[in-house]
């Protein structure tokens, strides 16, 4: 473990040093003094506070923006700063989502105090002023010197520019070379040349270059000491005290040095030996012991707080849709009320313009329509259908509505020059394309304001803090900055909307159906196929035209009344022959094992589950039933059914179907070969070479109707002898066949059998015009020959005679 | 009894008759809002049962081709397939399939009756909690508007839509539907409809699946008349089987 130890320190020796990486110290250049009293804290922090510090200095707005994009910009994003912040700089890079605590702050050798005053300053000029003048008369004085030249330094100057421009913003004094038709007081707004201090401004008031300015007390008690230029202007106090720069932080600097930071400028004060004492900085305390500096600071966040500007929402009922009742209505207006947003009833008696027109309608099933427009913002409409249990939960359910989907409207942060801003005060997720339109307050109590026509902008960057707008189409300056101007009565208004996003589920269920639909559009295919495709060869065709014979039986069933004559004994054989071969077949297929994973199932038992589940109804074979059990009609019912239904029926069906299955074979290859666009008749002669392939076809057939039942329709002839039917059927065949080549050709098919004379059937057959279908097996085959006819005569042992369907 | 086709379309017309008494007769019963009480507490034990894993925020941004796919298949779809289904099965020769389907309609509704009269449940977007719409809404109102007369807003448990669309499968795979692979992919999309439109909920849903499986069962197990008939012992008599018919 030693050893281990002992490597790790020959491997990695640079890892203590690692930990002390320095730690970053930014101070805002406000003027030279600032600069020197910064070495002096930073020297005096390195000693007492045994920090190694990386000391730089930059101007308000790199500060600000550095330390709001801290994490983003630096490759250790966990690096620890140092900074001293002028109080609206630490505020504004805090409401950009900058992380700081506050260690300390100094005190001031111009109000020997942790706080300071700011002043606005104005000309002593006799026509506007007899006396010491208050807020009040520097306001009226505005009025009256329409536009009055307002002149600053520096725009995140506390005093110079936030406090004024607040100041502005209560009194409707804006910055504009626009119409002044409004209610508001137009100033000219201007920012003195670069490195120009707060002095200067005191001079260009006093020489009547500019009407009015704001300092803060270190200039006021600077100037004090040249009574030519204190004579010639008033310092008039603007609002509540202000706190003097701070001593700020990263929260994750280690506890430690901070501790160590804060006792070293809580022992400052006593080391007059280590007083800053350059410029305003006396000394520097521990934020804990300065009570008033953390009351004005917080006065101050609360200013600086972006207040959303009032939306005006008309609701009213839709004039197309379903009447609405008015409780519904009065719940929406209280939604409004209580949404404790932004919004505002729209008050047609006092508000100029209305922002969104919410229409309601009555949907179906008691839920209500509510459509909500953006008034010239050329977005679509926003529909809800709401549901609801009654009036005040429909005021719950818009109250949420408004919080979570609802477009919003805000406006950029005038204040930021390096990239629109909109600061965020929602928790509401917006869609990354947003509208923005340039407007022009003319009354903005009254919600009255020009517009221009709106434009579209992306989201590049969204935090906690704000939203970074792309930069395209704000209009710039020639320096390249976007010259928002805090104090002008032009805004440009951002409508936010809700995210057009769909949850992960519904886009897979989206994706889903799209699946179903390809899947029913190949099933719709597969399923056009399930005609049984047309058989390949000779014997196949002549197979299938055979089934096609026995069609009908499949779902015919044998009354009674349909069996013109029977045998019992035929019947109960043939029962017994298929039942025999079927016992053997299906023991067999009960023994077949189905492995499903580890185990192995036998068939007969899934069949049986199978089975029971979904009812005997489901596919079985036909159950073979003995005349003993049910009777003639219905034994020989299950036999044919069984016969068709397992192809068990010989192909013998009273005539040579094989000349129709090359008739068939010739109409589909014609069809292939582009013989005519449709499936054709075609007529294969009966004679030549294809006579033989056919009679040897024939030949099969009928020997397999020695072996198997034949089913076949036709008509018959009846002859009595003895006390016996004589059954007769005499057909020529189409051409000649060779059945048996050494027995000569044939042209006559000859079908014949004996019954028990029945007078029964012959009315029967007689009524059917003699056509009726046989059931039996060939008993043997002969030919005759007599006056050119060759005569093949087939001798059947009848099992039942059925009468044909009646059409 | 209900061997002939006549008689057996009698039975679906009296069945969707009786569905659409009921429905209209509660809707005249009923005094006060559309969702009662007990409906929202069924609601209530609906959400609790799906536990909150299958959330409808932003339902209203689903895709316009599932809002326009699914409200096609679930009132469109859904009566042509069934329609096209009886027609199909009408058309036989043999009366089995039709039967089957029928007798399991008339089934899968009177198991679903005492559901729809003892325990409503409203439709997921009537329960605002559910953060659900009607998504056919976004398309028209009119959809819902048309279908409500035989579609009560609380007779929710179980899903008709899914229940019959199961029979529909079935009978079709029973009985060897030429179409009935299209008809499987085509009433996928009506079952899931009823839960993307933000209609019904899952246990509707699971419920309907195993009413529509049940009443197929039944109908089979205990209404078929299969076609090798099962005959008595000693009788010779087939006139059970007289009702074959052709078209």
């Amino acid at each position: 473990m030693r050893a281990f130890a002992a490597l790790l320190l020959i491997l990695f020796p640079a890892l203590p040093a690692a930990a002390e990486e320095p730690i970053h110290f930014i101070g805002i250049e406000v003027n030279k003094d600032s600069k020197e009293a910064d070495t002096k804290l930073y020297k005096y922090l390195e000693r007492h506070a045994s920090l190694k510090l990386q000391t730089q200095n930059m101007p308000y707005s790199a500060a600000i923006r550095k330390f709001s994009e801290w994490k983003e910009s630096n490759k250790n994003s966990k690096a620890a700063y140092l900074a001293r912040m002028t109080p609206y700089a630490y505020v504004a890079a805090q409401m950009l989502g900058a992380e700081f605590e506050i260690l300390g702050t100094y005190q001031s050798k111009a109000t020997e105090n942790l706080t300071y005053q700011s002043y606005f300053v104005v000309s002593r000029d006799p026509n506007y002023f007899r006396s010491e003048p208050r807020l009040p008369d520097v306001i009226e004085y505005l009025r009256k010197k329409q536009p009055a030249k307002f002149i600053y330094h520096e725009k995140f100057s506390t005093s110079s520019f936030f406090l004024p421009s607040l100041c502005f913003q209560r009194e409707h004094i804006f910055a504009t070379s626009e119409s002044t038709a409004g209610s508001f007081t137009p100033i000219q707004v201007e920012k003195t040349p670069p490195g120009k201090g707060s002095s200067f401004l005191v001079e260009e008031v006093a020489e009547k270059n500019a009407d009015i300015a704001a300092v803060w007390d270190g200039t006021k008690k600077s100037v004090a000491s040249n009574p030519n230029l204190y004579e010639k202007v008033y310092f008039v106090p603007l609002g509540t005290p202000l706190p003097n720069d701070l001593l700020v932080c990263s929260p994750w600097l280690d506890p430690d040095k901070k501790a160590k930071i804060r006792e070293a400028l809580r022992s400052m004060k006593s080391q007059k030996e280590e007083w800053i004492n350059t410029g305003d900085f006396l000394y520097w305390v521990d934020i804990n012991d300065a009570s008033e500096a953390l009351e004005a600071l917080a006065f101050l966040r609360r200013e600086a707080l972006e207040r959303p500007a009032p939306v005006t929402v008309r609701v009213a009922v839709s004039e197309t849709g379903k009447a609405v009742p008015q409780e519904y209505l009065d719940a929406a207006r209280e939604a409004v009320r209580l949404s404790a947003t932004e919004f505002v009833l729209f008050d047609e008696h006092f508000h100029k313009r209305v922002d969104f027109s919410w229409t309601l309608a009555s949907a179906h099933d008691g839920a209500i329509k509510l459509t909500s427009q953006i008034e010239g913002s050329e977005l679509e409409p926003q529909e809800f259908s709401i549901s609801f249990m009654d009036a005040a939960d429909l005021t719950k359910r818009i109250g949420m509505l408004v919080h979570s989907r609802l477009h919003r409207i805000r406006y950029v942060w005038p204040y930021q020059e390096k990239y629109p801003a909109v600061i965020r005060d929602f928790e509401f997720e917006p869609d990354d394309t947003v509208k923005v339109q340039r407007i022009a307050w003319v009354d903005p109590d009254r919600n009255e304001y020009d517009e221009d026509t709106p434009f579209e902008a992306k989201i590049a960057r969204a935090d906690f803090h704000k939203f970074q707008l792309s930069e395209a189409r704000f209009p710039r300056g020639l320096d390249g900055a976007f010259h928002f101007e805090p104090m002008s009565n032009v805004a440009y208004r951002v409508i936010l909307k809700g995210k057009s996003n769909q949850s992960p589920l519904f886009f897979a269920l989206t994706c889903v159906f799209v699946a179903l639909l390809v899947l029913a559009m190949a099933g719709f295919l597969w399923d056009l196929r399930r005609v049984r495709p047309p058989p390949a060869g000779f014997a196949q065709t002549c197979q299938t035209l055979v089934e096609a014979y026995h069609g009908e039986w499949r779902e015919r069933q044998i009354a009674e009344a349909d069996v013109l004559w029977c045998s019992s004994g035929e019947i109960g054989k043939l029962v017994k022959q298929l039942q025999n071969s079927n016992g053997r077949l299906a023991e067999e297929a009960e023994g077949i094992q189905i492995p499903l994973g580890p185990i192995s199932v036998r068939l007969s038992l899934l069949k049986r589950i199978f089975h029971g589940v979904l009812g005997r109804g489901w596919k079985q074979p036909v159950e073979l039933i003995g005349p003993e059990q049910v009777g003639d009609a219905a034994a020989l019912d299950s036999a044919v059914r069984y016969l068709v239904g397992q192809r068990q029926l010989s192909p013998f069906v009273g005539r040579p179907l094989e000349w129709e299955a090359l008739d068939s074979i010739a109409a589909r290859n014609f069809q292939r070969l582009g013989v005519g666009q449709k499936s054709c008749d075609a007529h294969v002669q009966r004679s030549g070479t294809l006579s033989a392939l056919v009679s040897r076809h024939f030949q099969d057939s009928v020997e397999k109707g020695e072996r198997e039942a034949s089913l076949f329709r036709r008509s018959w002839g009846v002859e009595e002898h003895d006390e016996r039917y004589h059954l007769v059927s005499t057909e020529p065949l189409e051409g000649e066949l060779r059945p048996a080549p050494e027995r000569g050709a044939v042209n006559t098919l000859t079908l014949e059998f004996d019954i028990p004379a029945d007078p029964q059937v012959r009315e029967a057959l007689a009524a059917g015009k003699g056509e009726a279908w046989l059931l039996g097996k060939i008993l043997k085959q002969t030919r005759n020959g007599h006056d050119g006819i060759r005569e093949l005569r087939l001798q059947f042992v009848p099992v039942a005679l059925l009468a044909p369907i009646q059409s | 009894m209900l061997r002939s086709k006549t008689s057996l379309i009698l039975l679906l017309a009296l069945v969707f008759a009786l569905n659409l008494a009921e429905t209209t007769a509660e809707g005249l019963l009923k005094d006060g809002p559309p969702v009662s009480p007990r409906g929202y507490q069924a609601a209530e034990a609906m959400r609790h049962f799906e536990r909150g894993h299958l959330g409808f925020e932003n339902h209203d941004r689903t895709s316009q081709v599932a809002i326009y796919g699914y409200s096609i298949s679930y009132f469109l779809g859904f009566p042509l397939l069934a329609l096209g289904a009886v027609l199909a099965f009408a058309w036989r020769d043999e009366v089995a399939a039709f039967r089957t389907l029928c007798l399991a309609v008339a089934i899968d509704y009177l198991v679903s009756l005492p559901f729809f009269l003892f325990f409503p449940v409203p439709e997921r977007w009537a329960y605002p909690d559910s953060e659900a719409i009607l998504l056919s809404d976004l398309w028209s109102s009119k959809l819902i508007e048309w279908i409500r007369p035989v579609s009560g807003l609380d007779n929710c448990f179980p899903s008709s839509h899914v229940s019959l669309m199961v029979v529909l499968i079935l009978v079709c795979y029973r009985f060897q539907a030429r179409f009935r692979t299209t008809v499987l992919a085509l009433g996928l999309t009506v079952i899931l409809s009823t839960f993307v439109l933000g209609v019904h909920w899952v246990p509707d849903m699971l419920a309907g699946v195993a009413v529509g499986v049940l009443s197929v069962a039944l109908a089979l197990r205990f209404f078929y008349l299969p076609p090798e008939v099962t005959f008595e012992a000693g009788s010779t008599s087939v006139s059970r089987r007289a009702s074959h018919s052709r078209g």
